[in-house]
């Protein structure tokens, strides 16, 4: 994208990244009635509801963090239809008996379905790394957690109590077999085909 | 996989390669599979790093929308409260039993009680808390009901976090609980009179203490400056139309 210019509605993305609790207040007023009537219509409840958009919220959060996400977009359909997602996609998931949802694709414009489907690839793709991090054995994990929290090398190297050389190597082996499962991962060529 | 490639890479990406192993590193480039590790390495790199530095403020988001969301799905709920189907057994039965005594008892007593408007949310406490055993033994106690034991380790975990609203409002409810009424009020007091989350639960617990002690002027006076903002105005409102 090049550079695209901000939405007014920016300003509740800017209140995530800042935990404005006034703000945040606002965003449940004006925006979560919707989802939570949406989710109570189709099988779920308050408490669904609320968990929807929690996850929802922070995911927005960790996406803006990361990539400076900027919504080029009204926030409310974009957060409405990725609550709506995660709800359908949560109901996928569970033995709920089936339930049909209706995509009422007229009322949503281009803009805010790319802005949704950016935010939907974010997430896969962080939940991807998280999994295959997991996956590595416990001494490469938390090699690369702690390189990640601490930028000197020296000071993880003191940390561990090994030599700084010891450190960059091992390091470039771990993050090396980290990249090897990522890319091999049939996630992620599903991810890069969408 | 190639160890050397990946070594190679990570110099790269710290800026740290001697003139050879640049050179080295530009003619691999040309090759595909090798530009594709790169690019992937350099994305799970920076994509790591990221969610290590968003961490602290992720924790920190999580309370902020477990306040407000508590605050918006307790005042979206027109009674405030459901019911669990096991407490409607139980009001039938003393429906009979009322009833029956109707027979014997002229003047039922009546006016609202504490109880009727003590519906907590549960106790969450954020996980980044270095005290991890005490928070969590924290939230056991208060969600169990437990009141003694929760003040107690509420109160530990305060003066580690001494302006934590949560754990101020949390505090003084256990303290209402077991009738230490003076140490919650100060605590509410606190709170309600500033800026956090918090404040307007704090401000409908400071009325609902005084309704436990039958300070019904009290918790009157505290109830009529409940705004119509708050997100306890409606049972604030009920409230005050009983007392």
């Amino acid at each position: 994208m090049d550079s695209p210019k901000a939405h007014s509605d920016q300003r509740y993305i800017e209140a995530l990244l800042h935990n404005d609790s006034v703000m945040v207040r606002e965003i449940y007023e004006k925006f979560s009635g919707k989802v939570v009537a949406f989710i109570k219509k189709n099988n779920g409840d308050d408490s669904d509801a609320r968990d929807v958009i929690q996850e929802t919220l922070i995911v927005i959060y960790k996406q803006a963090f990361e990539k400076k996400l900027v919504l080029t977009c009204p926030f409310d359909a974009y957060f409405f239809l990725l609550c709506k997602r995660r709800w359908w996609n949560k109901l996928k998931n569970t033995d709920r008996k089936e339930v049909t949802i209706e995509e009422d694709l007229a009322s949503v414009d281009r803009q805010s379905e790319q802005t949704v489907d950016s935010t939907e690839l974010y997430e896969l793709k962080s939940k991807l790394l998280i999994d295959k991090l997991n996956a590595m054995s416990e001494k490469c994990r938390e090699l690369i957690k702690l390189t990640m929290k601490i930028d000197s090398m020296k000071t993880v190297a003191e940390k561990l109590g090994v030599s700084y050389a010891y450190v960059r190597k091992k390091k470039s082996i771990c993050m090396g077999h980290l990249t090897e499962l990522v890319r091999k991962s049939k996630e992620y060529k599903n991810i890069n085909e969408l | 996989m190639n160890a050397e490639e990946y070594h190679l890479i990570e110099k790269y990406l710290n800026n740290d390669l001697t003139e050879d192993e640049q050179n080295d590193f530009d003619s691999r480039m040309e090759d595909e599979q090798f530009a594709k590790k790169v690019r992937v390495y350099k994305e799970v790199s920076e994509s790591l790093k990221a969610q290590e530095k968003s961490k602290h403020g992720e924790e920190d988001l999580k309370l902020t929308l477990e306040a407000v969301s508590s605050e918006f799905f307790a005042s979206s709920k027109k009674n405030g409260r459901t019911i669990p189907l096991r407490n409607i057994y139980w009001a039938a039965a003393a429906c009979i039993v009322l009833a029956l005594s109707f027979v014997f008892i002229i003047s039922w007593p009546s006016g609202p009680n504490y109880n009727d408007y003590s519906d907590y949310e549960p106790l969450t406490l954020s996980s980044r808390s270095e005290n991890q055993s005490l928070t969590m033994a924290a939230e056991e106690a208060f969600n169990g009901k437990k009141y003694t034991e929760a003040a107690k380790l509420l109160n530990q975990l305060l003066k580690a976090d001494p302006e934590n609203p949560r754990l101020k409002v949390y505090l003084a409810i256990s303290y209402i609980e077991i009738d230490n009424y003076t140490a919650a009020e100060n605590l509410l007091t606190d709170v309600a009179q500033g800026k956090s989350v918090f404040q307007s639960a704090a401000s409908w617990y400071l009325a609902l203490g005084y309704l436990r002690q039958d300070k019904t002027n009290a918790c009157k006076k505290q109830l009529e400056q409940i705004p119509e903002t708050s997100p306890y105005f409606n049972r604030s409102k009920e409230l005050l139309d009983k007392l």
